[in-house]
Parts: structure tokens; C-alpha cells; sequence
């Protein structure tokens, strides 16, 4: 067997060489003093590297990062308490206003019940407006999808299978290593 | 990464992830005990690493606090059938490597002596063990590791950190650090033969 090369020595030395090739290497340590100094060497930096100790953590970590964390803000009772405090808010807004206005309280209350009636009105005309549009815009995806199938099936006929499958390919691929490049983006790991 | 807190192994890695996974399920619930149980579980490693990457105590501690807010405001991006111990890693190295950008960061003596009461995070030197001699020689080889691995670049010391202080595996540290296997083996390769001359430059 040859001399050793380091990177081997390294690898012989946290286990990472196949049993094959670490018992030559056992084999050749024995016979070779170069090898052995150069592989003694370097365990005894491994050692020294192993027991350099651990930093000592301060016991109120933890609680100093618990305590810069804003309090919980996906408690369960949480949109009760805010359906409370709207609720509260409203009541208290209106006792103002009645108090301030000398208005009657039936007559602020159906003055909000109309005014909480109108917002809720143009609020579906909005709605519906909008679902219009979106079927609109359906409509035409629908209809550009198909153009581009006919446009796909006129090129089929043009040019040759292979071609045609080749571009096909190409087309799969490039959508792939997207979708890929995309997941590792947004999926793995924080992006700071 | 083979040992979680204090580099000893405690869990089996299957165990320790399905642990880790039901942390973070319950963390992202608001349960603020569960984050404490991660910070718990993954401060000692981390600040081992941040420690050994920026070379000064008080800015390690600090940063180690910043990289579990990080970690805290990113809990819903973390995809359950990754490691967590990698992705945590994944977002120390991001932080490292935006601080490095920001400025260079100045690198002091982490072994300086233990008797500046007032800074909590110095080395652990055992009380019992060999005998004083030895102790101070052994001592002595960890300072001058420590003192030569302050001289590696940045991009080889913190993949042989990864490696050798936070035992992860080549194939962990090459989905830390997006880079191929073979460029992680090599670069540790690099950094340990590195740190080999300086320290026989330095005797």
C-alpha cells in the first residue's frame, strides 16, 4: 500500500474510511515510521481538539431571551378578549356619544344599527362586484389556456416528434428545477 | 449533530427529533415553557459555536440571545421533516454571516482567566482530573488550539467548528451550509492541517 495521504489519516481517524481500507492502513502504520509520526501527529491534535472544554453558559440565559419575547400572541382566548375589548370599546364609544350629544340611547341605537346595516349593504355590492370580475378573469384564463394548447397542437403538427418532445422535456425540466430552487427558497431553513 | 447540550449524547436521534418537532409544535402554540425547553436543550452548542466564530465572550452570549429570537420569530417557516438542530444551525450561520458583513468583528482571548467575576461564560476547567502538571500542560495545548483557531478564516474555522466542537456530520453541515459534501470534507481537511501549522509555528 501507498504512504497515507493526510486527508486519509484524518478520515482513518474519525472512522470514516470503508473496513477495507482501514485495515491497510492499519496494516501500513505498522510498517511505515513516516506514516506513523505524520498519523501520530495528527491524533494528537484531534485529542487536543476533543477536550477543548465547553463555554460556560450563564443560568438566566434562557430566561433573558423568554423575557424579550412579546407575550403570547396565539393564546387560544385571545380572539375572545378581543371580541370583549370591541365590544367594550363600541358600548363605551356610544355611552360617550349619547352623553355628549344628549341624544336618546334608542336612537343612537338605531341610528348604529342603520349605519352598521348600510356598511354591511355595500359591502356585499363590493363583494359581488368582485366575484364578477374574478369569474371574468377566469373566463379569459380558461380561454388564453386553450389558445396556447391549440398553439401547441398547430407547432405539434409543424415540426418533428423528437423536436417535439425534446422541447417537452426541456420545458419539464426548466419547470422542475423552479419548483425546486422555489421550495428551497421559501421551505428550508430561515432566510435572514 | 451527534450530541446535543454539553457534547454528550443523551438521546437517540430519532427520539431527540420527534422531541424537538413536538417542541416546536407546541411552541408555535404560544407555549412559552416548550421554546424555554429548546433554549434549554440547544444554548450550550450554540454558544460553543457563536463563541468559537466571533472569539469573545459577552458579543457569543449576546448573539446567542439574538439567534433564539431569530429562531422564535421563524418557528412557522421550520419544516418538521428537516433536523431542527440544523435548521437552529442554519440560522446562526445566517446571522454570523450577516454580522461579519455589518463589521468586522474584532476577536478577543476567550481563555482569559476565570477570575473577572463579573462574566459569566469562561471556560470550564475541571477541578478534579490529572495531576497539576499535566492539567497545565493540557491547558496549555487548549489555549494555543483555541489561540491558532482564532487565525483560520472565517469560512474554514466555521465548518471545523461545526464539525469538531458541535460533532455534526459532514452530510448536517452540507445542508447547514448548502455546500456539496465533498467541498465540506475538503474544507475541513483545510482547516485542520491549517490549524497543525500554526500551532507548530507557534511551539
Amino acid at each position: 500500500m501507498n504512504c497515507l495521504r493526510p486527508a486519509d489519516i484524518y478520515l482513518y481517524l474519525e472512522n470514516g474510511l470503508d473496513p477495507a481500507a482501514a485495515r491497510e492502513a492499519d496494516e501500513h502504520l505498522v510498517l511505515c515510521p513516516g506514516c506513523r509520526s505524520a498519523f501520530e501527529e495528527r491524533r494528537a491534535l484531534m485529542d487536543a481538539v476533543a477536550g477543548i472544554p465547553d463555554l460556560e453558559v450563564p443560568p438566566d440565559l434562557a430566561a433573558k431571551v423568554l423575557a424579550r419575547i412579546p407575550p403570547d400572541r396565539s393564546s387560544r382566548f385571545g380572539w375572545f378578549i378581543a371580541f370583549i375589548i370591541g365590544l367594550s370599546s363600541f358600548f363605551l364609544g356610544g355611552l360617550t356619544y349619547v352623553i355628549l350629544t344628549g341624544q336618546s340611547l334608542p336612537g343612537f341605537l338605531i341610528d348604529a344599527i342603520r349605519s352598521a346595516w348600510d356598511v354591511m349593504r355595500d359591502a356585499s355590492l363590493a363583494f359581488i362586484k368582485f366575484a364578477k370580475v374574478t369569474v371574468l378573469g377566469l373566463d379569459l384564463l380558461v380561454k388564453f389556456i386553450g389558445e396556447i394548447g391549440k398553439g401547441l397542437a398547430r407547432l405539434g403538427a409543424l415540426i418533428s416528434p423528437e423536436v417535439y418532445a425534446a422541447s417537452l422535456l426541456l420545458f419539464l425540466a426548466l419547470t422542475a428545477l423552479l419548483v425546486a430552487g422555489l421550495r428551497r427558497m421559501f421551505l428550508h431553513g430561515e432566510k435572514s | 449533530m451527534k450530541t446535543p447540550p454539553g457534547n454528550k449524547p443523551f438521546l437517540s436521534d430519532s427520539v431527540s427529533r420527534n422531541e424537538d418537532n413536538a417542541l416546536v409544535r407546541r411552541a408555535l402554540k404560544g407555549d412559552r415553557k416548550a421554546f424555554e425547553m429548546i433554549i434549554l436543550k440547544y444554548q450550550q452548542p450554540l454558544l460553543n459555536y457563536l463563541g468559537r466564530m466571533t472569539g469573545e465572550r459577552e458579543l457569543a452570549m449576546d448573539f446567542t440571545q439574538e439567534v433564539f429570537l431569530k429562531v422564535y420569530g421563524s418557528l412557522s417557516s421550520f419544516q418538521p421533516r428537516f433536523k431542527f438542530s440544523a435548521w437552529l444551525f442554519k440560522v446562526a450561520s445566517n446571522f454570523m454571516i450577516d454580522s461579519w458583513r455589518k463589521k468586522k468583528i474584532s476577536t478577543v482571548s476567550l481563555d482569559r482567566t476565570r477570575d473577572d467575576g463579573e462574566n459569566p461564560c469562561s471556560l470550564q476547567i475541571p477541578d478534579a482530573g490529572p495531576p497539576v502538571a499535566k492539567r497545565y500542560e493540557l491547558a496549555q495545548i487548549k489555549k494555543r488550539i483555541e489561540g491558532a483557531l482564532r487565525l483560520v478564516p472565517e469560512e474554514l474555522r466555521e465548518l471545523f467548528v461545526l464539525r469538531h466542537i458541535n460533532e455534526f456530520s459532514y452530510e448536517e453541515i452540507a445542508e447547514i451550509k448548502g455546500l456539496p459534501v465533498g467541498t465540506v470534507k475538503n474544507r475541513v481537511f483545510q482547516a485542520k492541517e491549517m490549524l497543525r501549522g500554526l500551532l507548530e509555528e507557534s511551539s
